[in-house]
């Protein structure tokens, strides 16, 4: 005897939902994911940049070529300067 | 080979950045995200859903605000997200190129909108550590100088006396900056003292200051306090900022839905350009720009409230509405409270208020910043004349300056001295050495150009001395109240007619005199009430 299509169908229906369901869940994750380490890679290359900064202000060089910079900025500031950085006298 | 240089090599966040990031994101979620959430299926209140939606991670979070914030297109949630993703307040550049990029993007590609325009920022992001909290309620004062330095003149003691009476009584938090200046940030038990407690800070002298204070929360105090971050209240402004925060401000002003209440000082720098540094006004302009976007300004005078009133008028060109301008008159505490009681041991560092305190001839006294639109040079012009007419006098005069001009005062003084006439300058004077000036000053001569206020006129006068002070501006207005006589300062004549007469004519001065003793003083008490229903009352109705 065929068997009776109104019982069967709703169990391939919810089996197939179910793995509708399952595979939406893994994409969702996998969408996350690329999210995630989106944004995790975006706060990686700020705190490189700012480090990048920071440590080039370490640098011998920079810290040797302090006293110029520093006469620098009072020839800047000086009566009878435009004030404005990186203009010639 | 010695290596002078310590490669940094690109490497991933650490643990710690990553959290405080996705801890910033999740109180702005909760703030932008809270109705809609709440009408979620099976989310009784916003945090459940915020909360699963934090579980799927920070990426998560930023994608789904970034979207909102480009469908709903509002600056405040644009300005809020900036401020999470980089614990710093953005500058207008940065909102505006945001707020293009998501203009232009689809949704799926918003939140990599919002971060390419944040890494197209020349800004360094130095809090990314930082945990954040949205105040909407309370208004937010930045505090801070105050808050971080022991300076204690003119601006300092308006803050200090303002909010120390604000504290506990009206619903404001007090702020200051984290490092790098990206954003508010809470005090730090010592820094809320330095504000609101000064006398007691003062008091305990450093060695107490350096350990913990009594008050202080128990437990280790957090490493790091929370950006505050202000989103539809009031931010109140009461100090100058230094260069760093206009841009920041104006952006705040401009963008986060807050509205900002600040006192207005004087516009010196600009109406008075041709007597200051080339870079001061270059400073004062930029700084104008956090004024033409803030909501409303307490004058410290009438005559500085013109001033600002016609800035406001200049923006009009620009289609700006510009701040409500109002007036608060300062408070003037005399400088006789800060006298020792009688009885009580002399501070000997203190020591004689001057060299010619023996001297017989009346005192005439100058105190104030030693600069060009002080106009001193007139006033040592005038001592001179009379001199040389037999009028005897002494002149002393109270202030520091730049070295540039203060050289040109001394050699003058020198010059004077050698000339046989009694002229000294006292730089680095004291409290007490300037109450006791005035106590004995015969009358006193602050013919200046330009002024925001003219807190020597109206501490002379709280002294009961009588003021020879300039007539127009807000020296003018202190007169009006009785106690002086006004000169045009830019007349050396008419400064030398006003000393000759008061000198030569003791019933004048006297009378002078008395109508300076029976003038009622502003208390602070009054201007911190005054300030508070100027500045705060008026925008709680508009809230």
């Amino acid at each position: 005897m065929p068997e009776d299509p109104a019982e069967s169908f709703p169990t391939d229906l919810t089996n197939r939902i179910g793995a509708l369901e399952a595979e939406r869940l893994r994409l969702q994750k996998e969408l996350d994911q690329i999210a995630n380490r989106a944004l995790d890679r975006w706060l990686s290359v700020e705190v490189y940049e700012s480090h990048a900064v920071e440590s080039m202000q370490q640098t011998l060089s920079w810290k040797v070529t302090k006293p110029l910079r520093a006469v620098r900025e009072a020839q800047l500031n000086r009566p009878g300067s435009s004030g404005r950085r990186g203009s010639t006298p | 080979m010695t290596e002078l240089f310590s490669p940094v090599v690109p490497e991933r966040a650490s643990e710690a950045l990553r959290e405080a990031l996705g801890r910033r994101l999740g109180v702005v979620a909760e703030v932008l995200l809270g109705d809609s959430a709440r009408a979620a299926p099976g989310a009784h209140k916003a945090s459940d859903a915020t909360a699963a939606l934090i579980a799927r991670g920070s990426g998560v979070v930023a994608d789904v605000l970034a979207r909102r914030v480009r469908q709903n297109r509002c600056e405040d949630e644009l300005w809020l997200l900036l401020v999470a993703l980089t614990a710093s307040f953005p500058h207008t550049d940065l909102v505006l190129r945001a707020r293009r990029a998501l203009g232009v993007a689809s949704p799926e590609f918003a939140l990599a909108a919002v971060l390419e325009a944040v890494y197209q920022s020349p800004e360094r992001l130095e809090s990314l550590g930082y945990d954040l909290t949205v105040e909407s309620v309370s208004a937010v004062a930045d505090v801070d100088f105050c808050a971080r330095y022991d300076h204690n003149t003119g601006i300092q003691r308006v803050v200090r006396e303002t909010m120390s009476r604000w504290n506990g009584v009206h619903d404001v938090r007090f702020a200051c900056w984290s490092e790098g200046d990206d954003a508010f940030r809470e005090l730090t038990p010592l820094e809320r003292r330095r504000v609101v407690d000064w006398n007691a800070y003062r008091a305990e002298g450093p060695s107490a200051r350096r350990s913990p204070s009594p008050d202080a929360p128990t437990g280790t105090p957090p490493a790091r306090p929370t950006l505050v971050v202000p989103w539809h209240t009031t931010v109140i402004l009461p100090e100058v900022a230094h260069a760093g925060l206009w841009a920041p401000l104006a952006s705040l002003a401009r963008f986060s839905g807050s509205r900002v209440a600040m006192i207005g000082y004087d516009t010196i720098p600009i109406g008075s350009a041709d007597a200051i540094m080339p870079i001061e006004s270059e400073k004062f302009a930029k700084y104008l720009t956090v004024v033409k976007n803030a909501t409303r300004i307490a004058a410290i005078s009438a005559s500085a409230a013109d001033e600002f009133r016609g800035f406001v008028g200049a923006v009009s060109a620009q289609g700006v509405t510009g701040p409500h301008v109002g007036c608060v008159t300062l408070a003037v505490e005399s400088p006789g409270q800060r006298l020792p009681a009688p009885g009580a041991a002399r501070d000997p560092a203190a020591g004689s208020a001057g060299a010619d305190d023996a001297h017989p001839a009346p005192l005439v006294l100058i105190v104030g910043n030693q600069e060009p639109r002080k106009n001193l040079l007139a006033v040592l012009f005038a001592a001179e004349t009379l001199w040389r007419e037999g009028v005897s006098f002494r002149l002393r005069m109270i202030g520091g300056g730049r070295p540039d001009y203060t050289r040109i005062i001394d050699r003058e003084c020198r010059r004077l001295r050698r000339a046989g006439f009694a002229v000294e300058v006292l730089r680095g004077a004291g409290d007490e050495v300037l109450a006791r000036s005035y106590r004995d000053a015969y009358f006193t001569v602050f013919p200046s150009t330009h002024e925001g206020f003219g807190l020597p006129v109206a501490e002379s006068l709280a002294m009961g001395v009588p003021s020879i002070t300039s007539d127009f501006g807000s020296t003018q207005q202190i007169a009006d109240g009785g106690g002086c006589l006004t000169v045009d300062p830019r007349d050396d004549q008419s400064i030398i007619r006003g000393m000759r007469r008061l000198l030569g004519d003791p019933a004048e001065r006297e009378r002078l005199a008395a109508e300076a003793r029976a003038r009622v003083p502003r208390s602070w008490d009054d201007y911190a009430s005054d300030l508070w229903n100027e500045l705060l009352e008026p925008l709680k109705e508009t809230s």
